[in-house]
C-alpha cells in the first residue's frame, strides 16, 4: 500500500517523484518500459526554452517561464549537463519581420528577456547562418540540457530516499474503493494508493479512461530528427529556430550538450502510439527546411535518425488537474513542448497544490536534493584519471572508442540506484554506443558488462525492451 | 614524458606490416598499440580464405594471414600493448593511451604510423527507414558475434548490400543454419567478387535483388519484417515493386569509412573520403605522422594493405633516420574524369623513390578503360584495362622519370571504344 | 542441346563459361576455366571455413577450414559434425582437427594458434 503511485517515468514522473521524496511519503513509480525515460522524454529536441513562444496566460507560458531560471541549480544538484547557449529565431523574408515584432511583444508579456539582432551581429555569432537571414530574435535565457540524465538522475535521487521503481509494469486496469485506487498491470500485479499521478505521456488519456475520465484526448504528434556527429565545435552556437507556425516551433538546428547537432523535428499527427518510425520523405522535408536556415549542413556527418511522439492535447494547453470525478487521481497530461523546460514548475505545482490537498506533506528530515556526481573520465585531468585507474582498473578499459567511455563508468551506473537493464539504457546514461560507429565496436562489451552484473547469459541481454535480445543463442552446444 | 621512437596505432594487417618493415630499416624502439585482445585486427574474424595470393602465392584464411605477420613481429621482439586504447593525439606527436594495467599514460613519439582501420556505415548513417529495432546490425558486427564470440544473431536473415562482406556473411549465416532470404543491392550490379556471387549466393540458392533497397523495417522490439523496393537509375523508388520478407535479422553491408578521430584531433587534413591527405611517402599533413591501410583508404585486397604498411614503415624509418630531410615542392594530385579518388594526394616532384604508386577507384564500371595520368594537362603515363569497377582499387605506377614540374597531376579514365 | 552457364572463379576475371552435355567448355580465357567448368559439373567442391568450440580461457571459438576443397554435397553434414567438436588447447595453425572428415579424403585444420 503506497501513499502515491506515479504512472510514467518520463521527465514529469521523475521530477514529481523527486519532489515527493522530500516528504515522508511512500511512493511507487510504475513504468511500462524496460527503463525510465523511454517515451517522449527520450526523443525530443532537449531544449530549455526561454518562454517567449507560449501564449501568455497559459500554463505553458507560466510554467516555462517559472522553470527556466532554475536549471543551473537543478542540473548542478542532479549532475546533469546543461548549457545556457541562447536561441535565435531567424527571419529570412521581409514578410516575417512583423511576426518577429509580435514575438518580441509576447516575450515582454511573458517576462522573458529578448532582443532583435541585426544581420551583421547574427553573422558574427553564427557564421554559418543563411545569407538570406535578415534579423533574428535573440533569447539569451534559452539553453540545452541532457533529458536522459535529468530524468534518470531525478529518479535515482527519489530512489535514494525510498521511492520504489517498478519497470515493465503497464497499467491495464484501475479500480477504486473507499478512496483507494488499485492499479492492475499486464503482468498481473496489483498496486494500491490513495493518490495516483497520471504522467503517462502519450498514453495519459488511455490511463484516464481507466477511471472513467473521457474529457481529454491526446493525439500523438510525431517528429523526426537527424543526429550529426560532434564533427566540429562551433558549427552552430545557439538553438536556431525558424519563425513558428501553426505546426509548432518548426524545424530547428541545435548543438547538444554532448557536442552533437540535432536537426528537426517534423510535425505530423499519427495514430500509432507505440512504433516510432522514420521515413525518407519526412526526413527529406526536414533536411530541406533546415537548409533554409543553415545551407551548408554536412549531412555526411549524420550518424543517426530517430523520431519521437509529442503528447498533444486537443485543447492546446497542459492538462494539470485533479480528476473531476476521481478525487486523488491527478492528471499531468498533454505535456508537449515546452514540457521539458516546464517540468520543474509542473512538478512543484503537482505536489504543492494538488497532492497537498489530499496528503499531509511532512518534510523528510535528511532529504538531500543532490546525487553523488558521476565520474566522467573526459572531465578529469591526467593525474586524476591515472589515480582513479589505480584504485579501479575498470576506468582504464575503454569500451566505447568513439565516445571514449570506460567499463568503470558503465559499472558505476550498474551499481547505483536506477541502473540500466539494457544496451539502450547504458547508452542513455553513459553515451556508449552514441557515436559514429553506433555500437559497432562497443556493443559486445556492453553486453558482457550487463550479463556479468545481472548474472544472466549474454543471450538474455536486451537491446531495449524485453524481448529484444541481440544474441539469440550460443552457436554450438556450449553455454551462452 | 616517456619517449618511443616509432608508435604504431593499430595492430591489424597494416600496422603489423609497418612495424616489420620499420624494424628491418633499422628502427628498434617500436611500440604497437592495439585496442583488441590480440593482434591481427579485422583478419581475426575473416575466417574464410582468399587472402595472400599476391604475398604468399597461397589462399590463406584471415587468421592464417595475420599469424604470418604476427610471427614476424614476435621474431623481431617488437613491443606491443593489447587491450589498450589511444585516447588522444596532438600535432607534436604526443599521445595518450589507456588500459587497465598502466592507467592513463602519455608518451612522446618520434614518429607515428596511424593504422586505425575503418568502421562500418550504420543503419543511422544510411537513414534506414522504419523503427530502430533489435536484430538490425552491420554485417561485420554479425561476423564478429558469430566467428569470435560464438553466438547466433538470428534465424531468418536478409542482407542489404552485395559487397564482399555482405556476400561472405550470407554464406556464413547459411552455413550456421540460418535461413538467408535474400541480398538486396541498390546498384544495378554487385560490388562483390564474381567468385563470391557463386560461392556465397548461388551455392545456397540465395536470391540477389539488384537495383533494390530497403524501403521499410517493421517490428515491435525486434525486426519482424522488411520491405525492399526497386529503384530506377535516379535511385527513386518504383511504385508497385515492393516485396516483403518475414525476417528476424537484417544485416547491413553498406560501406566502410576510414577511422581518423585521432588524426582529426591532431589537426591533420582529411580528404572528403575521410582518409588523411598524404604524400607519396604516406606522410600526412603533420610531419612525422604517417597513414596506411583502411584508415588511409578502404582496400579490397589485404596484400596491398600489407604493401602499403611496408611503405609507411620505410617512410617512418627514413623520417627518423634523416631528421634534417625537408620535403621539396609538392604537386597536388586530383581525381579527374570518372575517378572517385586518388591516393596520394600530394607528390614531391624531386622524390627519390624509384616508383610512385597511384591508387584510385573509378566512379562506375567502365569497359575498355583508358587511364590517363596528366600533369597540367600533358599526359605522362597511360594504361589500359579491359574493365574497371568501383569495388576494385586500381594502381598505376609512375617512375621517377615520368615526373616533371607542374602544379596539378590528374588521373582520369575514359572508355576507349 | 542445352548449355549450362557458369562464372569461372579461378581468378578475378570471372569469365562467363558455357558447358554442353559433352563437357565442352567455351568462353574461357585460359585452361583453368576448362578445368573449373568440368569440375563444377561433375564434382563441385568448395573450401569451407567455420569455427569449433575450444576450451581456451579467453576465447570461445577456434577458426578452422577444410585443407582441400570438399564435395558440395557434404557441406551441411560437415557443418553438423563440426558443431559437436571441441578442441583442447594448445592448438597451432595447421594442426589437423578432424582427419579424413566424413570419409571424404579432406582434413579439417586449425587456422589459428591458441595456446591457452
Amino acid at each position: 500500500m503506497y501513499d502515491i503511485i506515479i504512472i510514467g517515468a518520463g521527465v514529469i514522473g521523475a521530477l514529481v517523484a523527486r519532489k515527493l521524496a522530500a516528504y515522508e511519503l511512500k511512493v511507487a513509480i510504475l513504468e511500462k518500459g524496460n527503463d525510465v525515460c523511454s517515451g517522449s522524454t527520450m526523443a525530443n529536441s532537449a531544449i530549455v526554452h526561454s518562454g517567449y513562444d507560449p501564449v501568455p496566460g497559459t500554463l505553458k507560458a507560466k510554467f516555462n517561464v517559472a522553470s527556466n531560471p532554475r536549471f543551473e541549480q537543478i542540473c548542478q544538484e542532479l549532475d546533469v549537463p546543461f548549457q545556457r547557449i541562447g536561441s535565435l529565431t531567424v527571419a529570412t523574408e521581409k514578410e516575417q519581420l512583423p511576426q518577429l515584432e509580435a514575438l518580441t511583444k509576447r516575450a515582454q508579456e511573458n517576462g522573458v528577456p529578448v532582443r532583435i539582432i541585426s544581420q551583421e551581429e547574427l553573422r558574427q555569432i553564427e557564421p554559418n547562418i543563411t545569407p538570406s537571414a535578415i534579423q533574428a530574435l535573440f533569447a539569451p535565457t534559452a539553453g540545452i540540457v541532457d533529458p536522459f540524465l535529468l530524468t534518470i538522475h531525478a529518479v535515482e535521487n527519489a530512489i535514494d530516499h525510498g521511492t520504489e521503481l517498478f519497470l515493465n509494469e503497464k497499467v491495464t486496469q484501475i479500480s477504486k474503493e473507499n478512496g483507494i485506487y488499485t492499479l492492475f498491470t499486464r503482468k498481473e500485479h496489483q498496486y494500491q494508493a490513495k493518490v495516483v499521478i497520471n504522467a503517462a505521456g502519450v498514453h495519459s488519456d488511455d490511463i484516464a479512461r481507466l477511471v472513467g475520465d473521457e474529457y481529454f484526448t491526446i493525439t500523438p504528434r510525431k517528429g523526426e530528427y537527424f543526429v550529426l556527429d560532434h564533427f566540429k565545435a562551433g558549427f552552430v552556437n545557439h538553438v536556431i529556430f525558424p519563425l513558428p507556425s501553426k505546426a509548432g516551433k518548426g524545424i530547428l538546428i541545435t548543438p547538444t550538450t554532448a557536442g552533437n547537432y540535432l536537426i528537426g523535428p517534423s510535425s505530423q499527427f499519427v495514430s500509432e502510439k507505440e512504433r516510432v518510425t522514420t521515413d525518407s520523405i519526412t526526413l527529406n522535408y526536414v533536411k530541406e527546411n533546415a537548409q533554409r536556415l543553415i545551407p551548408n549542413i554536412p549531412f555526411s556527418q549524420v550518424i543517426r535518425t530517430f523520431s519521437g511522439l509529442r503528447a498533444t492535447p486537443i485543447g492546446e494547453d497542459f492538462i494539470i488537474e485533479e480528476s473531476r470525478q476521481n478525487p486523488g487521481f491527478i492528471h499531468v497530461a498533454g505535456i508537449e513542448s515546452p514540457g521539458l523546460v516546464a517540468s520543474p514548475a509542473i512538478s512543484d505545482y503537482v505536489v504543492d497544490t494538488l497532492v497537498m490537498k489530499r496528503l499531509p506533506l511532512i518534510k523528510r528530515a535528511n532529504y538531500n536534493p543532490r546525487i553523488r556526481p558521476y565520474t566522467r573520465l573526459k572531465n578529469l585531468s591526467s593525474e586524476e584519471r591515472d589515480a582513479l585507474i589505480e584504485k579501479n582498473p575498470e576506468y582504464g578499459q575503454i569500451i566505447c572508442r568513439c565516445e571514449q567511455i570506460s567499463a568503470g563508468e558503465i559499472n558505476e551506473y550498474l551499481q547505483r540506484n536506477c541502473p540500466p537493464h539494457s544496451i539502450k539504457a547504458v547508452k542513455k546514461r553513459t553515451r556508449a554506443g552514441f557515436g559514429k560507429c553506433q555500437g559497432g565496436f562497443c556493443q559486445i562489451h556492453v553486453i558482457h558488462l550487463l550479463a556479468k552484473h545481472y548474472q544472466i547469459p549474454v543471450t538474455k541481454v536486451n537491446y531495449d525492451e524485453e524481448g529484444s535480445e541481440v544474441l539469440i543463442a550460443s552457436s554450438r552446444g556450449d553455454q551462452a | 614524458m616517456k619517449h618511443v621512437d616509432l608508435v604504431i596505432v593499430g595492430g591489424g594487417s597494416a600496422g603489423l606490416a609497418a612495424a616489420i618493415s620499420a624494424y628491418d630499416q633499422g628502427i628498434k624502439d617500436i611500440l604497437i598499440i592495439e585496442k583488441g585482445p590480440t593482434l591481427g585486427g579485422i583478419l581475426n574474424q575473416c575466417i574464410h580464405n582468399g587472402f595472400g595470393i599476391e604475398t604468399f602465392n597461397e589462399q590463406l584464411t584471415g587468421p592464417e594471414y595475420a599469424e604470418r605477420f604476427i610471427d614476424e613481429v614476435d621474431k623481431r621482439h617488437i613491443a606491443y600493448k593489447l587491450n589498450t586504447m589511444v585516447v588522444s593525439l596532438n600535432a607534436n606527436k604526443d599521445l595518450a593511451y589507456s588500459n587497465d594495467c598502466e592507467g592513463y599514460q602519455v608518451i612522446e613519439a618520434g614518429a607515428l604510423i596511424m593504422a586505425t582501420g575503418c568502421y562500418e556505415r550504420s543503419a543511422g548513417q544510411i537513414m534506414l527507414p522504419g523503427a530502430r529495432l533489435a536484430g538490425v546490425m552491420t554485417a561485420g558486427q554479425a561476423q564478429e558475434y558469430v566467428n569470435i564470440d560464438g553466438y547466433m544473431v538470428g534465424r531468418n536473415v536478409f542482407i542489404l548490400g552485395s559487397g564482399d562482406i555482405g556476400l561472405i556473411m550470407a554464406r556464413r549465416m547459411a552455413l550456421e543454419g540460418a535461413n538467408v532470404l535474400g541480398v538486396a543491392e541498390i546498384m544495378p550490379y554487385s560490388n562483390g567478387l564474381p567468385r563470391n556471387i557463386v560461392q556465397c549466393l548461388n551455392d545456397f540458392d540465395i536470391p540477389l535483388f539488384l537495383s533494390h533497397t530497403i524501403s521499410n523495417v517493421y517490428g515491435r522490439q525486434r525486426v519482424e519484417k522488411i520491405t525492399i523496393t526497386e529503384v530506377d537509375d535516379q535511385f527513386n523508388f518504383i511504385a508497385g515493386s515492393e516485396k516483403d520478407f518475414v525476417v528476424d535479422t537484417l544485416l547491413l553491408s553498406v560501406g566502410l569509412v576510414p577511422n581518423n578521430d585521432l588524426l582529426m584531433q591532431a589537426g591533420a587534413e582529411l580528404s572528403s573520403t575521410k582518409g588523411p591527405i598524404v604524400d607519396e611517402k604516406l606522410e600526412t599533413t603533420i610531419p612525422g605522422i604517417f597513414s596506411c591501410g583502411n584508415a588511409l583508404h578502404v582496400h579490397d585486397i589485404v596484400d596491398y594493405v600489407s604493401d602499403e604498411g611496408k611503405l609507411a614503415g620505410i617512410s617512418a624509418a627514413q623520417y627518423l633516420l634523416n631528421p634534417h630531410f625537408e620535403n621539396g615542392a609538392q604537386i597536388r594530385v586530383l581525381p579527374g574524369n570518372l575517378i572517385g579518388y586518388v591516393v596520394p594526394q600530394r607528390i614531391d616532384i624531386n622524390s627519390n623513390a624509384e616508383e610512385i604508386i597511384l591508387k584510385y577507384r573509378v566512379k562506375k564500371p567502365i569497359e575498355k578503360a583508358r587511364i590517363s595520368v596528366q600533369i597540367d594537362g600533358v599526359e605522362i603515363k597511360k594504361a589500359f584495362r579491359p574493365f574497371a569497377i568501383p569495388s576494385e582499387m586500381e594502381m598505376i605506377k609512375l617512375r621517377k622519370q615520368d615526373l616533371r614540374a607542374g602544379s596539378l597531376l590528374t588521373v582520369e579514365v575514359n572508355s576507349h571504344e | 542441346m542445352s548449355k549450362i552457364k557458369l562464372i569461372c572463379t579461378s581468378c578475378p576475371r570471372g569469365c562467363h563459361l558455357q558447358v554442353d552435355e559433352n563437357l565442352n567448355v567455351t568462353g574461357n580465357h585460359c585452361p583453368r576455366g576448362i578445368a573449373y567448368a568440368r569440375d563444377e559439373i561433375t564434382n563441385p567442391r568448395r573450401y569451407i571455413a567455420t569455427t569449433v568450440m575450444i576450451n581456451s580461457t579467453h576465447i570461445r571459438r577456434l577458426s578452422v577450414a577444410t585443407k582441400t576443397p570438399i564435395s558440395k554435397a557434404l557441406i551441411f553434414p560437415l557443418m553438423d559434425l563440426l558443431k559437436t567438436v571441441k578442441v583442447e588447447v594448445p592448438v597451432h595453425v595447421g594442426d589437423t582437427i578432424v582427419h579424413n572428415v566424413l570419409d571424404s579424403g579432406v582434413d579439417i585444420v586449425a587456422t589459428k594458434t591458441i595456446l591457452e
